[in-house]
């Protein structure tokens, strides 16, 4: 055994009081066949994740208490499995990476119960919805904590097909729709694709360890080194040629689990469609933890990454390849959430980049950062939306500033710290992402990977203004009916609003890198609590050109900021309202009216309709989704249909000759 | 002068053979069923080959337990032919595919 | 001639089961003179096979616990009660005593309570307490045909019903011939060792004969189709559909365990020496069982077939354990034994308190709308569908993840992936049940009828087993610490070598 910390009986409550919630709630609900009383749910339900986030912060009191390097905290609750080669406890471990990741999801996720209050609130089904809604929702944190606090991968894939399904059940909440019921179905089933990655690594990991096998986390950080040179012999035509580090090929195997988890190519698809579950939900799981999770688990097996540059490159452009190309997909949808959707998947691409870099505590900086402010831009949608009286098309909204001043001020600080403006959160932790991929010389063509992420800064910048400005500015495109009803929802949902905004704002001072926080007398507290479970990059990039990175990032935000506003504020010919919303700037364009029309032909029109007409349609409803997703399946019924099916003719005879055949080919076969 | 093993075996694998032909080609349910008892009478004679050849009894009282057994199977077996066609008036076997795929 | 030493206490559980039949054919007679009421005759003779039943499996709890082997005839092994004997007798016991109350509600509401049922399901039972204690091919062959006799009138149990009757009659046919088959087999394997006994078959099979190679493998053969591996598998969805759900339920879930465990015995006992041989053989038809069982419930409506294609699957999944041919992968397979009794029971449990006004609930469509009107069946079959697929959590999981690893630990890798694939695609059609209970509206209003005692009875045992056994698959705290199962699982097999 490797000792792996001092022991504790405060961990277990972390995900215990959230399974109380949901238990009490679906008991409640079985034995009352109605709903409890409202403030009681409510009272349960907000109750279980703060009590949860308080747990947690005692927890990490304790462990900032302890001495640097046995900084982590250990809770075996019992021995779970135990087959005489394999032994795995239900244990949790709490380290600087997990108290990271607990305090993000239990603090976001309390704020999101809050929120959720108000926003179910019109769910006045007979059948127990609203408690419905928040059984499955605490039933989500206490997987989603299972998966963060476990301290083996057993525990941990426990939570991640534990979140995979309260996702698949929350994205079904309304199911009256079909539709929603096959999204969760097609999020489950894409998922699964991944869970079979992550499994074929597990086992793996075990044949490949022989009498060492271990799941422990710390003990495999241990015993890795002993296969850290075995190579496997794979088809030739697959590149890196016919021998492979087997390090490298468990850590693809895990990577593919974290692919659709973490919606990366290929297997991103679920995603967008996920946004038609309730829009907490999609705040909570689609941008804030769950998706997170395939990036917690590559920084967890950093350890394995460490020792397969194979499969760290590929994590890394894979990252880079979604960050691009869902950014571009974001350009032209007009749904709200489909936006932030794509964005999220694009934010995760830049997860992955830092990931696959070895920028571990990088990654998780934006995995932090990124929780704070799509939580915030999806909760402030969530706002528009229900003020809206669910529209979720930008195309009826416009001009809602003048109803919604307060959710429009959020949500601006929400678009500025996803586009990169200093000092908001999104910049320092997007720059540190972007350094990573600069600076990592052992990844093949890692310069191009930091244009690819500097293109996609301009590209995010874009579309979020575009959001922004075509839900908030310029004329109301709604009908007078719902104009006259539009108004500021109540303070459970303007609430943590304000609060995800303080933390957007301020979020990237807690890890604020070396050459800004040497100016301002600020450590980079992240970084130093996460020093000693993750490696850490060895930088060799001089502070000018750091420098010059961070203006290259601000340059690129401006630009995209520039294009979205000739787009949609400058160029409408609105002038009444373009100058009281920008003042002077918009007389100074307007004069160049021309400018509008050529950049809207030569750059704008013709990336919409690349990223509508070629990306959106044919790559991802084509290819994707249409080739590998029901393809796969399509195959499968194909195969089963034609020519398994016409084997089962129902005709007894029939299966008597295939018995005799079957029997013949064996007997033959073993007397061979 | 005793028959040869070699010849016993012969035998019971050619009835075997002819039962397992039949019970794949004929329609009619009861003649499969015939089929059917061939086969495991073939077997009883593999069996008191065998006995034979080592002295030993157990093949014996296996070949009177088998015999038993048929006739149990053939009694279920008829019974169920029986039902099929008082529904179906028909003991065609071609015709009992309402179950498949 | 001395009179024989016999042991009667090793065939304790198989005599009550046999006499429990007797006494229910006698208490039919013997009720229907007196009472007209059917439900009540019903009722009494499943108590009465409750009660024997009963009292087998608490012999056979004794045996086990108690760790000694018991023959019956020790001048004369034929039958044993050991460890191994005493752990699947005590699952099919208990597995044959929950489809008894279960029926209770279950036969009136589809119109077939006739008395013969609860007979012919101890003679059945009976057969399968042979057939897993059996040392010597005789009895294995009785035992076997005791089994399958019964079944094969239980199938067309609804005689009036054309899908009962062909169901019976294909198990009839394709049974029978695989019979033969197998009988054809032992007759060989006795021509080249000239005994029947486990004992004798050890010591003088000739490893290279041919004729006792063929005998092997006609062997193998009866037994992959009492278990519906591919490409023995055609008849087991006709009929699993055909038959009335707990009959079904009856077919899929005791006989595999007993086809399982019967052939284990063999493998160990008789043909130790060659088992290894076999290893390749096993892993093709592990291979093939598992595609095709996933592929073909991909395409499944009726719910019963797709449970039996499912059934097919988990027979793959079994099948990676004897193809490792490790005592870690032998225990394997006992504990998924009993996971898969308990899921599988569960599931069909939940589809025979769904049968009501003389018709089963046999189609995806059924389920529409289930979550609304009766919630709790739906959490369960939901509970029940995720154990069949394998999540974490539920015993399911654990009891792939014992076979998947055994695999892995004698080198099968390929193996184990092939069955992680097939559990993924698993997902697919099982997570069609929730989808349709839980988001879908129930095309007619059809008043649903509420379970009955013994139908909650069986939900509840098998719910708390799947959830107990998902987290305390090895060792459980408190007052439960005695329990552990797949020690439990792991010493009945050790004890055959």
């Amino acid at each position: 055994m490797v000792e792996s910390g001092t022991a504790t009986d405060l961990l277990r409550w972390i995900p215990l009081l959230p399974l109380l919630g949901a238990l009490v709630h679906g008991v409640g609900l079985g034995l009352l066949r109605r709903e409890m009383a409202r403030p009681l749910v409510i009272a349960i339900s907000c109750g279980a994740p703060i009590a949860a986030f308080a747990v947690t912060c005692v927890a990490f009191a304790r462990l900032l208490g302890l001495p640097g390097e046995q900084r982590a905290l250990v809770d075996s609750v019992y021995n779970w499995i135990g087959s005489g080669r394999v032994s795995a406890d239900l244990a949790f471990s709490f380290d600087a990476l997990t108290a990271v990741m607990c305090l993000v999801v239990t603090g976001v996720g309390s704020l999101i119960h809050v929120y959720s209050i108000g926003y179910m609130d019109d769910d006045h089904r007979d059948d127990g919805g609203f408690q419905r809604f928040f059984a499955y929702l605490n039933l989500f944190l206490c997987a989603m904590l299972l998966l963060v606090l476990g301290d083996n991968l057993l525990v941990l894939f426990l939570g991640w097909e534990g979140v995979g399904l309260c996702s698949y059940l929350l994205i079904g909440f309304w199911y009256g729709d079909r539709w929603n019921a096959y999204c969760g179905m097609k999020a489950f089933v894409v998922n699964r694709i991944g869970d079979f990655g992550f499994l074929v690594g597990i086992f793996l990991l075990l044949w490949s360890l022989g009498d060492a096998a271990t799941l422990n986390f710390a003990e495999l950080r241990a015993v890795l080194p002993r296969i850290a040179e075995q190579t496997v012999s794979v088809p030739a035509w697959l590149p890196g040629g016919a021998e492979w580090k087997l390090t490298t090929l468990i850590g693809l195997c895990f990577f593919l689990g974290a692919c659709g988890k973490s919606a990366q190519i290929p297997l991103y698809t679920w995603l967008p469609d996920a946004m038609a579950g309730p829009t907490p939900v999609s705040a909570l799981i689609h941008a804030a933890t769950m998706v997170t999770a395939g990036v917690y688990m590559v920084c967890r097996l950093s350890f394995l990454y460490e020792t397969a540059p194979g499969a760290a490159a590929t994590i890394a452009w894979t990252g880079g390849a979604t960050a691009l190309f869902a950014a571009t997909m974001a350009i032209a949808q007009t749904d709200i959430k489909k936006v932030l959707a794509y964005s999220t998947v694009s934010q995760l691409g830049y997860m992955f980049v830092a990931a696959g870099c070895g920028a571990y505590s990088a990654a998780i900086f934006h995995v932090g950062t990124h929780a704070f402010f799509k939580a915030l831009l999806f909760l402030g949608s969530g706002a528009v939306i229900l003020a809206m009286h669910h529209e979720q098309d930008t195309d009826r909204m416009g001009g809602l500033r003048r109803w919604l001043p307060v959710t429009h001020a959020v949500f601006l600080v929400a678009v500025l710290a996803i586009a990169g403006f200093p000092p908001f959160s999104g910049f320092f932790s997007k720059d540190e992402v972007l350094l990573s991929a600069y600076a990592a010389h052992q990844i093949p063509g890692h310069q191009a990977l930091w244009a690819i992420g500097l293109v996609t800064a301009a590209i995010t910048a874009f579309y979020m203004w575009r959001l922004h400005f075509r839900t908030f500015f310029g004329e109301c495109r709604a009908d007078a009916e719902t104009q006259r009803h539009i108004h500021e929802p109540g303070w459970t949902v303007l609430g943590p609003l304000v609060v995800l905004a303080v933390l957007s704002a301020v979020g990237g001072f807690f890890g604020l890198p070396a050459i800004w926080g040497e100016k301002i007398g600020l450590p980079n507290a992240l970084g130093e609590l996460l020093h000693g479970v993750l490696p850490q990059p060895e930088h060799h990039v001089s502070h000018a050109t750091e420098y010059a990175l961070a203006g290259a990032a601000i340059g690129a935000a401006t630009l995209g900021t520039l294009v979205a506003a000739w787009m949609y504020v400058w160029s409408p010919g609105v002038p009444a309202a373009i100058r009281s919303a920008t003042g002077a700037l918009s007389r100074l364009v307007e004069n160049k009216y021309y400018v509008d029309e050529i950049y809207d032909a030569l750059i704008v029109r013709p990336l919409v309709a690349i990223s509508d007409r070629v990306l959106f349609r044919v790559v991802d409803a084509g290819v994707i989704d249409g080739a590998l997703v029901n393809g796969t399946a399509l195959g499968v019924r194909a195969f089963a249909g034609n020519l398994l099916k016409y084997a089962q003719s129902g005709l007894t005879q029939g299966y008597l000759v295939t018995m005799v055949v079957g029997t013949l080919v064996i007997v033959a076969w073993m007397l061979r | 002068m005793p028959v040869p093993l070699a010849h016993v075996i012969a035998l019971s694998a050619i009835l075997f053979a002819i039962g397992t032909v039949g019970a794949l080609s004929r329609r009619n349910l009861v003649v499969i069923l015939m089929s059917i008892e061939l086969m495991l009478n073939a077997a009883n004679v593999a069996f008191l080959g065998f006995a034979r050849a080592w002295a030993s009894l157990d093949g014996h009282v296996m070949v009177l337990m088998v015999i038993v057994v048929a006739a149990a199977e053939v009694a279920v077996g008829l019974g169920i032919v029986i039902a099929l066609f008082r529904n179906r008036e028909s003991v065609d076997v071609e015709e009992v595919s309402l179950l498949k795929w | 001639m001395n009179a024989p030493q016999l042991d009667m206490a090793a065939i304790a559980p198989l005599a009550f089961a046999a006499f429990g039949a007797l006494f229910v054919l006698l208490g039919e007679v013997w009720l229907t003179r007196r009472r007209t009421n059917e439900h009540f005759i019903n009722a009494a003779l499943s108590v009465l096979s409750i009660s024997f039943l009963g009292l087998s499996v608490y012999c056979a709890g004794a045996a086990f616990s108690d760790g000694t082997t018991r023959v019956f005839d020790p001048a004369n092994p034929m039958l044993s009660l050991d460890r191994f004997a005493a752990y699947s007798i005590a699952l099919i016991g208990i597995a044959s005593l929950l489809i008894c109350f279960a029926s209770i509600s279950y036969l009136p509401q589809v119109g077939i309570n006739h008395g013969e049922y609860y007979a012919l399901l101890l003679l059945s039972t009976a057969g399968m307490f042979l057939l897993v204690g059996a040392t010597d091919l005789m009895a294995l062959f009785l035992g076997l045909e005791l089994m399958s006799i019964p079944l094969y009138v239980m199938a067309g149990f609804d005689r009036r019903n054309l899908r009962s009757n062909e169901s019976a009659f294909k198990y009839f046919l394709v049974g029978s011939f695989a019979s033969a088959i197998l009988l054809y087999g032992i007759a060989l394997v006795y021509g080249v060792t000239g005994s029947l006994g486990f004992d004798a078959i050890r010591a003088g099979f000739p490893p290279g004969n041919p004729i006792g190679i063929v005998g092997l493998g006609l062997l193998v053969v009866g037994f992959a189709f009492k278990v519906a591996s591919a490409p023995f598998h055609q008849w087991a969805p006709d009929v699993y559909e055909g038959a009335p759900t707990s009959v079904t339920a009856y077919m899929a879930i005791t006989v595999k365990v007993a086809a399982f465990a019967a052939l284990l015995r063999l493998l160990t006992q008789a043909f130790g020496p060659v088992t290894a041989s076999l290893s390749d053989l096993f892993w093709v038809l592990a291979a093939l069982t598992i595609v095709v069982g996933n592929v073909m419930a991909v395409i499944q409506t009726n719910l019963k077939r797709l449970l039996a294609y499912s059934s097919i699957a988990h027979a793959g999944y079994l099948l990676i354990g004897f193809a490792t041919g490790t005592v870690e992968g032998y225990g394997a397979v006992l504990f998924y034994l009993l996971v898969y009794v308990f899921t599988n029971l569960g599931a069909f449990a939940v589809l025979m308190a769904l049968a009501q006004g003389g018709r089963d609930c046999d189609t995806l469509d059924d389920l529409a709308g289930l979550a609304r009107q009766r919630p709790g069946l739906a959490a369960l079959l939901t509970l029940f569908a995720l154990s069949l697929a394998g999540i974490p959590g539920t015993a399911g999981f654990v009891a792939k993840f014992f076979v998947f690893e055994s695999a892995v630990a004698s080198g099968q890798t390929v193996l184990a992936i092939i069955g992680v694939l097939g559990s993924v695609v698993s997902f697919y059609y099982y997570l069609r049940l929730p989808v349709q209970m839980y988001m879908s509206e129930a095309a007619t209003e059809t008043p649903r009828r509420h379970a009955a005692t013994g139908e909650l009875l069986v939900l509840a045992v098998c719910a708390v087993v799947v959830l107990f056994l998902g987290f305390f698959p090895s060792h459980a705290p408190g007052v439960l610490g005695a329990v552990r199962a797949l020690e439990w699982a792991r010493s009945s097999v050790a004890m055959l070598y």
